[in-house]
C-alpha cells in the first residue's frame, strides 16, 4: 500500500476560512490535520482512484488514510 | 545586511528613527530592538479606498479617529444594507470590495518585506460581525484578490456576546486563526519576498499576556507578478465577518500596532 502520514505535531484546533478542493469556499473552527503523502506516494494513490466513480477508492485503500486522519484526530483531540 | 526600520515611531515620518536617540528604532548588528508604530489612520499618510461607501467620511478624517492617549483608532461605518461575500476579507468569492486604508512605502514585490502587526479589540463599541485586516498588498485598489497580493495580521468578531475572537493571519483571501473568548490581541507577522507572498505566523494573547493560540498560513503564491517589480504598500482594511449586513453607525476601535522591515539580502 502506498505511504500516508499526518504531520502530527503540526495538528492543531485553528479557525480557517479557505477554499476546499471543489472550491466551495469553507469557514469554520476546526482540527487542521496536514496530510503527508510522500512524492513516490503519489502516483501509486492517483492510481488508486477514480474521480469518476462514487465507489472509488476501494473500502480497503480509503481506510488507509481514514486511519491516518482519524488517529491524528483521536491523539489530539484526547491530548486537547 | 542590516535592516532599516521604515518609520520613526516618534514622528511616523518615514526613514527610520532619526539618529540621536527619542524614541526607540534599530540599530545595525546582529539584533535590532525595535519600537513599533502605533498605526494612526488620520496622520496623512494613509489614503481611503471605499468604492461601495461603507465608511461614514463625515467621520473624523475619512472615517477614523485617533487617540493618542491609548494609541486606537475608531472607525465608523456608514452602514450596509445587503451583505455580500465581496465585502469579507477573508474569502476569494465576490472579489475584494471591503474599505482599506493604504500608503506608500518603499518597498517592492521583489524585496524582503517582514511586517508584524499587534492587534488589540476594544470591546466597548457594541459588536457586529466585522473583519479587520493590517498588513501588506502590492495593490490595494484592486478588487481582484491576486492583483490585490494582500496578508497581514487578521481579526474577525462574529458579533455576539457569546462569539469568539478571531485573531491571525491572513493571505490573499484566506485566513488562519486563533479563537477564542480569552484572547485580547494578536501578533502576527508576514514575510514576502522576490515576487512570492510567502507566509505568515501567528500568536494570540491573553489578558494575563500569556500566549493562547499560535499557527500559521502559507500563501503557496509565488511569482504574483511574473517577475515584474510593483510596488508594496501598507494597507489597513475592514469588513464583514460573513455576509451579513452592516448597521448604520456600527464602530470598530481597535489599537493597531506594526513594524516593518525592509531587508536587502543581495543575490
Amino acid at each position: 500500500m502506498p505511504a500516508v502520514h499526518v504531520d502530527f505535531d503540526q495538528v492543531a484546533v485553528e479557525s480557517v476560512s479557505t477554499m476546499d478542493t471543489d472550491g466551495e469556499a469553507v469557514t469554520d473552527d476546526a482540527f487542521c490535520i496536514p496530510v503527508i503523502i510522500p512524492l513516490d506516494a503519489v502516483g501509486p494513490w492517483l492510481a488508486l482512484y477514480d474521480e469518476t466513480s462514487s465507489t472509488s477508492p476501494s473500502a480497503a485503500n480509503s481506510r488507509i488514510i481514514a486511519r491516518a486522519v482519524l488517529a491524528a484526530l483521536q491523539a489530539a483531540a484526547e491530548s486537547d | 545586511m542590516p535592516v532599516y526600520p521604515v518609520f520613526d515611531p516618534t514622528t511616523g515620518a518615514s526613514g527610520g528613527a532619526s539618529s540621536g536617540g527619542g524614541g526607540g528604532g534599530g540599530t545595525d548588528g546582529p539584533t535590532n530592538a525595535i519600537t513599533p508604530e502605533v498605526v494612526n489612520l488620520t496622520d496623512g499618510t494613509w489614503t481611503l479606498w471605499d468604492d461601495d461607501g461603507l465608511i461614514d467620511t463625515t467621520y473624523g478624517t475619512n472615517g477614523a479617529t485617533f487617540d493618542s492617549a491609548t494609541g486606537e483608532t475608531t472607525i465608523k461605518m456608514a452602514g450596509l444594507a445587503a451583505g455580500g461575500a465581496q465585502y469579507m476579507p477573508a474569502t476569494t468569492s465576490g472579489g475584494h470590495f471591503w474599505p482599506r486604508w493604504y500608503r506608500a512605502i518603499p518597498a517592492t514585490n521583489m524585496g524582503t518585506v517582514v511586517m508584524t502587526t499587534d492587534l488589540k479589540n476594544n470591546t466597548t463599541p457594541a459588536p457586529w460581525a466585522r473583519a479587520v485586516v493590517c498588513g501588506l498588498a502590492s495593490n490595494p485598489t484592486s478588487t481582484d484578490v491576486n492583483t490585490m497580493d494582500g496578508t497581514g495580521g487578521f481579526f474577525r468578531h462574529g458579533g455576539t456576546g457569546s462569539n469568539p475572537f478571531n485573531l491571525g493571519v491572513w493571505t490573499l483571501g484566506s485566513q488562519t486563526s486563533g479563537s477564542n473568548l480569552s484572547i485580547v490581541r494578536g501578533l502576527a507577522t508576514v514575510m514576502r519576498s522576490n515576487d512570492s507572498l510567502g507566509s505568515g505566523t501567528y500568536i494570540t494573547v491573553k489578558a494575563d499576556e500569556l500566549a493562547l493560540n499560535s499557527g500559521s498560513r502559507n500563501t503557496g503564491f509565488n511569482a504574483g507578478a511574473a517577475g515584474a517589480t510593483v510596488p508594496v504598500f501598507h494597507m489597513v482594511g475592514v469588513g464583514t465577518y460573513g455576509t451579513g449586513t452592516i448597521p448604520v453607525g456600527a464602530l470598530v476601535t481597535m489599537r493597531i500596532t506594526q513594524t516593518t522591515s525592509i531587508i536587502a539580502f543581495g543575490a
